[in-house]
């Protein structure tokens, strides 16, 4: 019974299985189509946009171009103009300087002339007076580096003599100095030599009697 | 109990510094002896010093009546200590007859006690220079002659001249 009615319970779940498959097969079919119609429309939408697009480029590229030409014919006519005012003002200018030129040499070789006048005026006037008074002051500046130069002869003179003076004094103290170390020396070698020479000729006795008497001179002198 | 002036003795065997050094030395040997084996002072005194220490010291033993020998030989080390030292530098090399004759003047003429302390230096030439209870005189020849030049410098330069 149970087994009965498992099987056409199986039956009838495979059958609402098999609608469920059939109804989901005929949808995605028609998903299918329904995406193929929107790319189509989609690639003819944008066919015709390119083509839009370059017609729209090709217009404004023959714009531009006229743009261009116009602006190129416009700006010669500027340029030539330019040029015209350009040396019709130059020309004025030079003209007007030249002018201004004149003038102003004038004013100042007029002045020039009149400032020469007047100085030759004072200058001639001053230098009789002025070269005496050179004159005289080279005539002093002469006296007195004669009388410089005398003085200074006299001093290096005098400065000469008392160096030399002092040298000699000083030769003659180290001359005197030297004499004095030779003495000495000459004393010192000849009271060593003779201690020495005095010391070998004696004998032993002599040596013990000089001692002895040393010793008795000590007692006399209480040193011992 | 030894006597003090028995020590006076010992002076004769140190009549210079060298000697009363060498004296010192054999009297240390003597003493020490005496805490060795029965017969080594005996021993010592024949062989270990000199005789002439040795026999000086056994007639100071026997003189003195010495019982205890052992505070005789630390006297005598302090009398041999206490001398005192004349100083004296001299141009030549003192032997045995000259160390003698000087000693006994010393001896003599200046007293007991005195231990010589003998220096050489021959550019003295002769004499002696002496220090002595730390007074100081130059006797020598050398000096002689400096004194002699100082005086009559003047003489000799002209004499050289």
């Amino acid at each position: 019974m149970d087994t009965q009615l498992l099987f056409y319970a199986t039956i009838i779940l495979t059958a609402l299985m098999g609608i469920v498959l059939g109804w989901v097969a005929i949808s995605y079919r028609k998903l299918i189509e329904k995406y193929d119609k929107i790319r189509t429309s989609a690639q003819e939408a944008e066919k015709a946009l390119e083509q839009q697009r370059a017609r729209v480029l090709e217009e404004a590229k023959v714009q531009a171009k006229q743009i261009v030409t116009e602006a190129q014919t416009r700006s010669g006519q500027l340029i030539s103009e330019a040029a015209s005012f350009g040396n019709q003002t130059k020309e004025l200018l030079g003209s007007e300087l030249n002018k201004l030129q004149a003038v102003e040499l004038g004013y100042y070789q007029k002045a020039l002339e009149e400032t020469k006048l007047q100085a030759q005026a004072s200058l001639g006037g001053i230098s009789k007076d002025v070269r005496q008074e050179v004159v005289r002051q080279i005539d002093a500046v002469r006296i007195g580096l004669t009388g410089e130069i005398q003085k200074a002869q006299l001093e290096t003179r005098q400065m000469l003599s008392a160096s030399y003076k002092k040298m000699e004094d000083e030769i003659e103290a180290y001359k005197a100095e030297r004499l004095k170390r030779v003495d000495e020396t000459i004393f010192e070698i000849l009271k060593d030599v003779s201690a020495k020479a005095i010391g070998k000729t004696l004998s032993l006795e002599d040596h013990e009697d000089v001692v002895v008497k040393a010793l008795e001179d000590a007692k006399k002198e209480h040193v011992l | 109990m030894p006597k003090k002036n028995m020590y006076s003795e010992l002076n004769r065997l140190a009549r210079t510094e060298e000697e009363r050094e060498s004296l010192k030395e054999e009297l240390q040997v003597l003493s020490a002896s005496l805490y060795e084996r029965e017969g080594a002072f005996e021993q010592a005194l024949a062989y270990k010093v000199r005789p002439t220490t040795g026999e000086t010291v056994k007639k100071l033993l026997v003189e003195g009546k010495v019982s205890d020998r052992a505070k005789f030989f630390e006297e005598a080390a302090k009398a041999l200590e206490s001398l005192k030292i004349l100083e004296l530098t001299i141009a030549f090399d003192p032997k045995g007859q000259s160390i003698e004759r000087i000693w006994q003047w010393v001896r003599r003429n200046v007293g007991e006690g005195i231990t010589l302390k003998f220096s050489v230096d021959r550019s003295i030439g002769a004499g002696a220079i002496v220090v002595y209870k730390g007074k100081f005189r130059n006797y020598s020849l050398k000096k002689l002659l400096e004194d002699y030049f100082a005086a009559n410098r003047q003489n000799l330069i002209d004499l050289l001249a």
